[in-house]
């Protein structure tokens, strides 16, 4: 080894005679270098020199560690810190259970969602079915012609209904291919609106509300009506 | 330090609510973080808040802290590091210039021993010369004096240095190597000032006695 490959050395070879017994940690691991550094020192007196001046500041730099070993911080300090997690786990708990409780609220809330839907989604398959056209129990103008298991229920339900008359000018009730019905009540002044006349929705003149089914399209808006009156006693079976 | 009271078993203990892990992690821990602070800035005020913030982010945000990537102690000091830049900067923006560490003359020369008469003199300028050396080291650039202090000082090894320091070892032992010779160039000029000091009082006495 020569005295510019030895120089790097030197300063591992300064710490780690330093740290001797002190602390493994830094204790270099390239020590076959280290030896051989230590072995051109021997030799070389500008090397010799400058391995000194590294130990003397290595033991310089031990010794203002060594001072400083026993400075710690405050108990003050400790105090403080300790106070600050308290808060910190304080409001960590806090926290916590707000989130269990928001968590627990919108799992009912989505429990309670999901059985409204269901029983909604099971009626309106009762509904749509009746929704397609053709919907008149009696076989009164069908939408589109066509009898609906619908239709049947709503004679099974000893009902008489009129056609479907469109909700506002211009609806399209025949595009409407899903959807829901809806039972309402309406007062039986809205039959003149919808241009069906008392006698023909089965009303008579002294009754203020009568049922009604509403048409309602998959975006939400109502798109047809009819009107329902329960069947006369004779016309059942 | 068994497996059970390492710092990273602590933190986790700490994390999941144990009060006394993280009282006897602040007490494993701070002294270290606190010398640091103290080599660095050179003022017990500021290590004290230094070691005050380093906590304080530990219990705030402990996710910071990646158990995978370095030891805590490594990532605790690199914490410290940066608050401590952060008060040098501040205070140098409102104190005077002076020599670095100059207020703080005397603090890390260890506690006054009562000594034999025969050992006051030697305890002296033991405390004179590690009063040199802390001078030094603070008057040291921040790069070199970093390294110098977390090798030298602190004894951490050269892949925890280079943690906290976020560089890799290979960098750390060059500003080290180069923090060293700027030292060692500082103290000897420190020592020659200090015998022309010494030699001019002991020239001067003479006259005085005549005079």
């Amino acid at each position: 080894m020569n005295c510019r490959d030895c120089e790097p050395f030197l300063m591992e070879a300064a710490r780690e005679s330093r740290a001797a017994g002190a602390r493994p940690s830094i204790v270099s691991r390239r020590s076959a270098e280290i030896a051989a550094a230590l072995e051109h020192a021997a030799s070389c007196v500008a090397c010799n020199e400058r391995l000194h001046g590294e130990r003397s500041l290595s033991a310089s730099l031990r010794g203002l560690a060594v001072a400083a070993e026993t400075r710690e911080p405050s108990a003050g300090s400790e105090a403080i810190v300790m106070a600050a997690y308290r808060t910190e786990r304080g409001r960590e708990k806090h926290a916590r259970r707000w989130f269990f409780a928001l968590s627990g609220a919108m799992a009912a809330s989505l429990v309670m969602l999901l059985g409204t839907a269901l029983l909604l989604s099971r009626e309106s398959g009762t509904l749509v079915k009746s929704m397609t056209p053709g919907l008149s129990a009696k076989g009164t103008a069908a939408l589109d012609g066509t009898q609906s298991e619908a239709g049947d229920d709503a004679a099974a339900m000893d009902e008489d209904v009129t056609d479907f008359v469109a909700f506002y000018p211009g609806a399209d009730t025949g595009a409407v291919d899903a959807g829901a019905l809806v039972r309402v009540r309406v007062p039986s002044s809205a039959l003149s609106s919808f241009g069906v006349h008392m006698a023909q929705a089965g009303q008579s003149s002294d009754e203020e509300w009568v049922n009604a089914d509403l048409l309602v399209g998959e975006d939400g808006s109502p798109v047809a009506i009819r009107f329902v009156r329960p069947a006369p006693q004779g016309s059942q079976n | 330090m068994n497996q059970e009271s390492t710092p990273e078993v602590l933190l986790r203990r700490a994390i999941a609510g144990d009060e006394d892990a993280f009282r006897a992690l602040y007490r494993q821990l701070s002294g270290a973080v606190y010398r640091f602070a103290l080599h660095m800035s050179g003022n017990a005020g500021v290590a004290e808040d230094v070691t005050q913030e380093t906590f304080l982010v530990l219990i705030r945000d402990p996710g910071r802290y990646d158990f995978e990537r370095a030891t805590l102690k490594a990532f605790l000091y690199g914490i410290a590091r940066n608050h401590t830049l952060r008060a040098l900067e501040k205070e140098s923006r409102f104190t005077p210039f002076s020599e670095p560490g100059e207020e703080a003359h005397g603090e890390l020369a260890g506690p006054g021993i009562t000594t034999p008469a025969a050992d006051a003199v030697d305890d002296m300028l033991r405390r004179e010369q590690i009063d040199r050396v802390r001078r030094a080291v603070l008057a040291l650039p921040q790069v070199y004096r970093e390294a110098v202090v977390l090798c030298d000082l602190q004894e951490l090894s050269y892949d925890e240095a280079a943690q906290s320091l976020g560089c890799a070892p290979g960098t750390l032992r060059s500003r080290l190597h180069r923090g060293r010779e700027l030292l060692a160039t500082r103290l000897r000029a420190s020592e020659r000032t200090q015998a022309a000091a010494v030699a001019a009082l002991q020239l001067g006495r003479p006259r005085e006695e005549y005079s």
